[in-house]
């Protein structure tokens, strides 16, 4: 009787531990967000002084999703007419998106920079990863 | 021999020879491998003689090549840490590009792939390294 009590502990143990999943696709919960463009003219670039020329939704923005440590984004989502976006059916876990914006800064010499966000996912919720702002 | 046992002998040879050809896994998707590195870019002026700077190429596409395929068989944008990984391959042989501008410095030249040949021996993560890519202010 113990013997069987042992092995099935074991097979338990191995079943669960088997099916323990990281983040990534194949879940109930969500992350939702939204892209908003502003628009700087340079006045001068001495004095690093702008003017905001317009703001707006971003519009057709490619939005990346990488889950937990991946070193590559597992999804890729392109935001719709009001600029909003969102991951479907995700797993809970971490989570970082980013989406290309210009370096108004200019401390990239490429004149590109990325805005990250984090993400800590719960079971069967949805993240809201707020607004992000990128400049054009 | 008799018949009977003839048929038992031939069909266990055929039976094994199918098996393990139909074993043999080509490169490509459905395995436990996987390929990372990085790409960089060094950013010339328009005339290609003086470089304004250099970094990692955020949002460049990449290419893999399976064995020898002549088309790509995946691709994948750098990160925003200009990283990218090549995930579930198959063990053996495999090629990843980048397009650049032209490395001696021939701004007006169309776009030259930057290749990198990478072999995937078992289930393990291969670094192929950094890949320098070529641009020229317009």
């Amino acid at each position: 009787m113990k013997k069987i009590l042992f092995i099935l502990a074991i097979t338990l143990t191995v079943a669960v531990t088997s099916c323990e999943k990281g983040p990534g696709e194949g879940g109930k919960s969500k992350i939702t967000g939204k892209i908003w463009v502003e628009n700087y003219n340079t006045l001068n670039h001495i004095y690093d002084t702008y003017e905001l020329k317009s703001e707006y939704p971003g519009v057709d923005r490619d939005v990346y999703l990488i889950f937990g440590d991946d070193i590559s984004y597992g999804m890729k989502a392109t935001a719709g007419p009001d600029g909003r976006f969102d991951f479907d059916y995700l797993r809970p876990g971490d989570y970082t998106l980013y989406t290309e914006s210009k370096d108004t800064n200019r401390f990239s010499v490429s004149g590109i920079t990325s805005m990250v966000v984090k993400i800590s996912l719960g079971d069967k919720k949805t993240a809201d990863a707020g607004t992000i702002l990128v400049f054009k | 021999m008799n018949l009977y046992k003839k048929i038992i002998f031939i069909s266990a040879v055929l039976a094994t020879v199918m098996l393990f050809s139909s074993c043999e896994k080509d490169e490509g998707e459905g395995g436990k491998g996987s390929i990372h590195g990085s790409v960089w870019e060094k950013r010339y002026n328009p005339t290609g003689t003086v470089i304004n700077g250099e970094y990692p190429a955020t949002y460049e596409d990449v290419f893999i090549v399976y064995g020898d395929n002549v088309s790509y068989g995946d691709k994948i944008e750098t990160n925003h840490e200009g990283k990218y990984e090549f995930k579930y391959l198959q063990p053996g042989n495999y090629k990843i590009y980048v397009y650049s501008g032209d490395p001696d410095g021939d701004f007006e030249a169309s776009k030259t792939p930057v290749i990198k040949e990478v072999k995937i021996s078992k289930e393990e993560s291969v670094d192929a390294g950094t890949l320098t890519i070529y641009e020229y202010q317009q």
